[in-house]
């Protein structure tokens, strides 16, 4: 701005772009803030009329309800806040899971729609018609009410390793039935502490093993296996300290058959699968899509002078086709992924409580519609701009960088 | 530079509005822009609300919006052809009755029991007829009115037969289905906690998901009222192996739900089942009335028909109104036996006059 303007004085507002912009800002400005203020007051005014004024108090008190299922302790005496908690926990461990798994069935199947078989190929042409044309609601009822709920009764489960306890018990190693699966799994014991300080070191020391390899692979120019080599060690070390320590840090948790249900061990709702399932299926349809953009996008020119320099078709893969696509695959795999964080409030059609399900139940038995709205917006807007984020930061970092 | 010239005009718009909408409606400050003046002005007329009473709107729009259920068989269900039949929906036939004098001025709103408050609260809906258990908190927390009940429920079980369940004792254990939003799913909770039994819940959206994780064996039995229990028993009738157990967990009584703060209102449709009531109580049936019209000599019944006192007038509807509800669509009992005792097999149970040895208990018409 050290140009100065001739004859400032001289020029009409309206022909001066620069004050015409502002102004033009400013009334704008002012146009939200009128129309928002009004809504605002217009929600406030007829719910004091009915005597409902907005107030965050009833998060604070009891819930009264209880649900299915839930990663931290939850019951009736618990506060509304708590179980909103419970609802976000349940909404992220199974989104978290939902992106992993389908992010590698979706790279399996884009690697099948490109594949020159031709029937491997036609396959998964018709895996991806199919399920993207079909609305996740749709897919996620189909799945639960014609799979889920027509499996076998708890009765006639399909049952593994059946042994029969001296107590009159039977204990089930591995069962599926319509209320879900069951299996057993390992806990941490009372003595999984030493074994966590065990693993750490081994960590520590599989890491450090990773950072001598890269040096002597840049110093000698030899070939070093970076990520093999620590991986092994870190498993061995484990393994080992596992077997030393003096007390076994973990424990077999064998589930066993009630009269209703089955108790212990893992326990996976016939809900909680169906959901996981739907969104792996529908998600990985579309991200199968994004990876043979992104690989197809790449010139085949940069193939072959790949091959021409004696590459071998792996390291081509990895050293040329990988890092081109992921500048391609990022920014729409990101959506994807925003995408199946909001999809799991579908959930609330098969009876899996997540947020929004939970949000619901706690609205209608609280009456608190425009706080709760409110909240979990807040929490569905924050959860977004946050996965939105760690993916941008990610973007940038992998972005070609043009000189 | 010109992007912070901006930005501190924005700010400063921000902090003038904040200021000019902090005071309770003061008159639009001019000092804004003359430009956003007429903006200010234009905006407030779509949002401001009227100030009239739910039976003025109602007359001037011509027909009542009811909150219904649409799947809940016996008391409110969307047949196949559109139209809609049930206890609660001839319960609402009367009031259109009462306000209209024909009983088809209705529109009717099918809600799920999450949806249905809120809908009455926002004023979609003039009045809820949907099962809706009264209490406290309804009454004072959701902004609501609810009107004496007009069905005395309460909250049961529904098991497999041949499992050895005869109380709920013997449900340790057991996955229990619940429809959520509704007070069935914190009777649940609350019984289950001071028995200290454990227990699996799963909660549904709607009836029909429920039914079928039910028949499915997904859960071993569903907590609903127990009229929603005989209604779902006679539906399966052909199944044969499901049975409502005999203990009742809460007393669930139903009644009609207003929006709060509007008496007027809310009287049209007390005094609309009270002359259900008094029909019901007094013998006088669609098929008779006419001829109690011309007979009676008690002064009582000769308010409620419209040839005493002038009742209806002071309500703002007209003075036979209590007449035609009773000859258009019959008095409690007729309804009750047209869609829940004939076809649902349900008793009456507590469900009848006082002088009956029931609850219902029309305040006197005078």
């Amino acid at each position: 701005m050290s140009l100065t303007r001739p004859n400032k004085t001289n020029i009409p507002l309206w022909q001066d772009t620069h004050k015409r912009q502002i102004l033009a800002q400013f009334i704008f400005a002012v146009l939200v803030i009128v129309i928002v203020s009004l809504l605002y007051g217009n929600i406030i005014d007829s719910l004091s009329e009915i005597g409902m004024i907005p107030s965050f108090r009833f998060l604070r008190m009891d819930s009264n309800i209880d649900i299915s299922e839930s990663i931290i302790s939850v019951d009736n005496t618990s506060s509304n806040l708590r179980l909103i908690v419970s609802g976000f926990l349940n909404t992220i461990s199974i989104s978290f899971l939902a992106i992993i798994f389908s992010t590698i069935l979706g790279l399996i199947i884009a690697l099948c729609r490109l594949s020159t078989n031709y029937l491997i190929n036609k396959l998964a042409v018709i895996y991806i018609e199919i399920i993207r044309n079909i609305p996740l609601l749709l897919l996620l009822l189909i799945w639960y009410r014609a799979f889920f709920l027509k499996l076998p009764g708890i009765k006639e489960a399909i049952i593994f390793g059946k042994t029969l306890q001296e107590g009159g018990q039977t204990q089930l190693s591995f069962s599926l039935s319509n209320r879900g699966i069951s299996m057993a799994w390992l806990r941490p014991s009372d003595h999984f502490t030493p074994f966590l300080v065990c693993m750490a070191i081994a960590f520590v020391v599989a890491i450090a093993l990773g950072i001598f390899l890269k040096h002597r692979e840049n110093h000698t120019g030899k070939e070093q296996r970076i990520i093999l080599f620590p991986f092994l060690l870190f498993i061995g070390l484990s393994l080992i300290s596992y077997a030393l320590l003096p007390n076994a840090a973990l424990q077999k948790d064998i589930p066993v058959l009630g009269k209703f249900n089955i108790s212990g061990g893992l326990h996976i709702t016939a809900e909680w699968f169906s959901l996981f399932s739907g969104l792996i299926l529908y998600t990985s349809a579309f991200i199968a899509e994004i990876f043979r953009a992104g690989i197809q996008g790449i010139p085949k020119g940069q193939i072959e002078a790949a091959r021409s320099l004696g590459l071998s078709h792996m390291k081509t893969i990895r050293l040329v086709i990988i890092p081109q696509a992921k500048v391609v695959i990022i920014p729409p795999l990101t959506s994807q992924y925003l995408g199946v964080a909001k999809n799991t409030s579908l959930g609330v059609a098969i009876g899996f409580p997540d947020l929004f399900a939970i949000t619901g139940t706690i609205i209608n038995q609280s009456g608190r519609a425009l706080e709760m709205i409110i909240l979990v917006m807040a929490i569905y807007l924050t959860l977004s701009l946050l996965t939105s984020l760690i993916m941008n930061l990610y973007n940038s970092r992998i972005q070609i960088k043009e000189r | 530079m010109k992007k912070r010239v901006t930005l501190a005009f924005v700010l400063i718009s921000v902090l003038v509005l904040c200021l000019s909408c902090g005071g309770k409606q003061e008159s639009p400050e001019p000092t804004t822009t003359s430009v956003a003046a007429p903006a200010v002005a234009a905006a407030p007329a779509p949002v401001v609300k009227e100030k009239t009473s739910t039976l003025q709107q109602v007359k001037d729009r011509g027909y009542i919006v009811v909150g219904v259920n649409a799947s809940n068989p016996g008391f409110a269900y969307l047949q196949e052809d559109g139209s809609y039949t049930g206890f609660e929906i001839d319960l609402a036939k009367a009031l259109s009755v009462a306000v209209f004098g024909t009983p088809d001025k209705l529109e009717f709103r099918p809600l799920t029991s999450k949806e249905r408050f809120i809908a009455l609260q926002s004023g979609e809906i003039d009045v809820l007829i949907r099962t809706a258990t009264i209490n406290s908190s309804r009454d004072t927390e959701l902004g609501l009115d609810f009107t004496t009940p007009y069905f005395y429920d309460g909250q049961t079980f529904v098991v497999r037969d041949n499992i050895g369940i005869n109380t709920m004792e013997d449900l340790e254990g057991a996955s229990i289905a619940v429809l959520t939003g509704s007070t069935t799913e914190t009777n649940l909770a609350a019984i289950m906690a001071s028995k200290q039994i454990e227990y699996r819940p799963l909660t549904f959206e709607n009836l029909d998901e429920m039914k079928s994780a039910f028949i499915n064996d997904r859960v071993d039995a569903v907590s609903v009222d127990k009229s929603s229990a005989v209604v779902f028993l006679a539906q399966f009738e052909d199944a044969g192996d499901f049975k409502g157990l005999e203990e009742t967990i809460s007393k669930e009584p139903l009644g009609i739900a207003v929006r709060h703060g509007d008496s007027a209102w809310k009287d049209i449709c007390q005094w609309t089942l009270f002359a259900l009531f008094y029909g019901d109580e007094h013998a006088i049936t669609s098929a008779n009335v006419d001829e109690v019209l011309s007979t009676t000599t008690s002064p009582e019944t000769k308010n409620v028909l419209g040839k005493g006192k002038e009742i209806g007038a002071m309500m703002g509807l007209s003075n036979d109104w209590a007449y035609q509800i009773i000859k258009q669509v019959g008095n409690y009992g007729e309804i009750f036996d047209r869609n829940l005792g004939i076809p649902m097999k349900v008793t009456r149970g507590y469900n009848k006059p006082w002088n009956q040895g029931g609850l219902f208990y029309a305040n006197p018409f005078n």
